[in-house]
């Protein structure tokens, strides 16, 4: 059954990450912090958004397969801006797995290389630019979400600003609860917003 | 609202033998185990009811089966353990452990093992450090009380098994309240086998499976066997007919490989929990042996067979 | 014993399990046996392919990841081209399987290739510190200790092979239990992704444990 597009929907109803597992990792392994999960948010957003309107411009006469190439290699030089404006912010995560492995990956992550001929290129540019901001809107609350409620639980801190929590859960900050309390959102989501 | 219909999931023997364990706990560590235990089994009746409520189910007798995953988890942490980390783990075990993937039946986990490797990961100290049998233990302000590494874990350091085998074997020992009485626990295990209550060949297997690697990594099959949670793990883990695979061949099958991982587990990491992450980790095999064994009972009848049929069909007429 | 061995390395080093990396193109292989069998077998290829690649420009001009003449930051772009290049060979070969053939397997070509995983692979296997001190390091394959050096092109492929072997498991695992986190019994709420994302985080717990 078609449903009825909405620009606002990858906010909620299509989130990017409760609603169709898209770009799992940063927010398992890197959200376990809220300054980390803005960061991972910043990066997304720029790399996403820059991405997707650069490519939008690349000719359709290309073969599918070069254009992704091409997707993935704008992302890639765009990348180097966005990694110096992330380590101006947060310069004592030069040296984390965050800065090493998970922003770099951003550069090709999945609305980049698949989502972006799927779904945006099949819209009007000013349309697809609104939906892709909701978009990466959503991706940026879920982040956000996962990173306060594992700072609580793993440090009892909210920015470094300590919460009176009576008991901390060391364990929240490694990958298994990234994958736990993820599925949990995805439970509350559906819930929330059932597929009808 | 409790309905009267009552549909088993645990055996009365598996109560008795569950029973018996808390009775020897209690007796070893006081009122302390006897809050912890009682703390367990409330946790568990609660999140069992929440989480029935929020599935927009009626809560019925037979769910009492999560009071035993409570109870075997329960079993397995010091009795020293702040009230806390019982009540959490608890939780996990049974939303995360239990609601979330269906059934109290054919689970994919056992609930207990979850919430161990739960509260392990989270309270590592909290879990790992025991007091010793007798200790006066409060039901609180605890913080004072002398802590010791497990006998396990020394014999893990050390290589060698210095305790006594009769304290090992009715379990004046340090490590978890209900683990180490091992004379109770054997005797559950064949009161339970012989009842049917667990799966027998799983049991058969997994020993198998531990001897076998203790043959590769020269350990005496008597200290593999007396430490590191086996014989409890063996009994409530492994051979849990709710968990284990079903038939013959699969469980024995499965577990020798969970033994065989335990063993190799304890040798190359020196981890007192090993049985419980082999358990867990092997869960996916049992599964697969499952749909193997299943694939396997339903294939069709040699062709031999069904060209006799038609030939005494014949001969009756 | 070396099976166990072999096994429990597969887990300690799976990037699924422990870095959270393919998580997508994992639900995509434990789909059907079909898919699971192609993905495997082109997540191996494309991860050992791009690391022996990367392998052999690290040896070619180990300038590129000191940072003296070339910036970090362009690193991403490094191996986006050689996924890149690999990318389109695979595709260039595939069509010449004939028509019929490449429509079927052209789209896992597709979700293979620029992957969390397959890159991840190349950032962990030339993790820059220690490429930056350009250390000795041997390298590992399947808990055996070997005679070759990490970063170098047999290095490179062995690690990409094994990170293709961690993900071939772990499609295993989830294919096994695939339809049961599918079935009515399971609350709709959690069923199909909530409930594997679960799934994975209980077996991601198990193997952290054994080496916390």
């Amino acid at each position: 059954m078609n449903k009825r597009f909405s620009v606002f929907e990858g906010l909620l109803g299509r989130n990017a990450v409760l609603a169709q597992g898209m770009v799992i990792a940063p927010i398992v392994v890197c959200c376990t912090t809220l300054p980390r999960a803005l960061i991972v948010c910043l990066a997304f957003a720029l790399l996403t958004f820059s991405t997707v309107l650069i490519g939008s411009f690349y000719p359709r006469r290309l073969f599918y397969a070069v254009r992704v190439v091409l997707y993935a290699v704008t992302s890639a030089v765009l990348f180097v801006p966005v990694n110096m404006l992330c380590l101006y912010l947060e310069p004592q995560l030069s040296g984390s797995e965050l800065f090493r492995i998970y922003l770099p990956l951003l550069a090709v992550n999945s609305f980049v290389v698949l989502h972006s001929e799927l779904y945006f290129y099949r819209r009007r540019r000013t349309v697809m630019c609104a939906a892709l901001f909701f978009h990466i809107l959503g991706f940026c609350l879920t982040a956000a979400c996962v990173g306060v409620v594992r700072e609580i639980l793993a440090y009892g801190t909210i920015c470094g600003h300590v919460v009176d929590m009576p008991l901390l859960l060391q364990g929240t900050a490694a990958p298994w609860a990234g994958f736990i309390l993820l599925g949990l959102f995805c439970a509350l989501h559906r819930r929330l917003f059932p597929n009808k | 609202m409790l309905k009267t219909e009552f549909r088993q999931t645990r055996s009365p023997e598996y109560w008795l033998v569950l029973g018996t364990l808390c009775l020897i706990s209690v007796f070893y560590y006081g009122i302390r185990a006897a809050a912890v235990l009682g703390l367990a089994a409330v946790t568990a009746v609660l999140t069992d009811f929440i989480c029935l409520f929020l599935r927009d189910r009626a809560y019925k007798a037979a769910d009492l089966s999560n009071v035993a995953n409570a109870l075997i988890l329960a079993l397995m942490f010091p009795a020293s353990i702040p009230y806390s980390i019982v009540i959490l783990s608890t939780v996990f075990a049974v939303a995360v452990g239990t609601h979330v993937f269906g059934t109290r039946r054919d689970m994919l986990f056992p609930p207990a093992a979850a919430g161990y490797l739960f509260a392990l990961l989270s309270w590592k100290e909290e879990v790992l450090s025991f007091p010793k049998t007798g200790a006066e233990i409060r039901l609180f302000g605890n913080d004072a009380l002398a802590r010791f590494p497990s006998m396990s874990a020394d014999f893990n350091a050390e290589g060698v098994l210095t305790t006594d085998a009769y304290d090992i074997l009715i379990g004046t020992i340090c490590g978890p309240m209900g683990t180490g009485c091992l004379f109770l626990i054997v005797l559950g295990l064949l009161v339970l086998g012989f009842r049917k209550s667990i799966s027998w060949s799983g049991v058969i297997g997994f020993f198998s499976g531990i001897v076998l690697l203790c043959f590769f990594t020269r350990t005496s099959p008597y200290a593999a066997l007396s430490t590191n949670m086996v014989l409890f793990a063996a009994l409530f883990l492994a051979a849990d007919t709710n968990i284990a695979p079903r038939g013959f061949f699969p469980p024995w099958f499965g577990g020798i490989f969970t033994g065989a991982l335990t063993q190799y587990l304890v040798y190359a990491y020196d981890i007192e929990y090993a049985p419980v992450v082999a358990v867990m980790l092997s869960c996916p095999v049992w599964r697969g042996l499952d749909a193997l064994g299943q694939k396997w009972a339903s294939r069709p009848a040699p062709i031999d067979e069904q060209a006799a049929q038609p030939e005494t069909e014949a001969a009756d007429e | 014993m070396w099976l166990l061995s072999a096994f429990v390395s597969l887990l300690t080093t799976n990037l699924i399990l422990t870095k959270a990396l393919g998580t997508s193109t994992l639900m995509a292989a434990s789909r059907s046996r079909a898919s699971l069998a192609v993905l495997a077998l082109m997540m191996t290829g494309f991860s050992a392919l791009g690391c022996m690649l990367t392998g052999l420009l690290v040896q070619l001009a180990p300038v590129l990841w000191t940072g003296a003449l070339f910036p970090i930051e362009l690193r991403p772009l490094l191996y986006t081209l050689s996924v890149s290049f690999l990318y389109l060979a695979g595709l260039l070969s595939a069509r010449g399987l004939g028509r019929e053939r490449f429509s079927k397997i052209k789209k896992y070509i597709h979700l293979s290739a620029f992957n969390c995983a397959v890159m991840g692979t190349l950032y962990l296997a030339f993790d820059l510190p220690a490429m930056q001190s350009m250390s000795l390091s041997p390298a590992y394959f399947l808990g055996m200790r070997l005679h070759v050096h990490q970063f170098s092109v047999p290095g490179g492929m062995l690690f990409g092979l094994q990170t293709g072997l961690g993900f071939v498991l772990a499609a295993l695992m989830l294919a096994a239990v695939r339809k049961r986190l599918y079935h009515e019994e399971v609350p709709a709420a959690f069923r199909g992704f909530p409930a594997v994302m679960v799934y994975l985080g209980l077996l991601s717990m198990a193997v952290y444990a054994i080496t916390c």
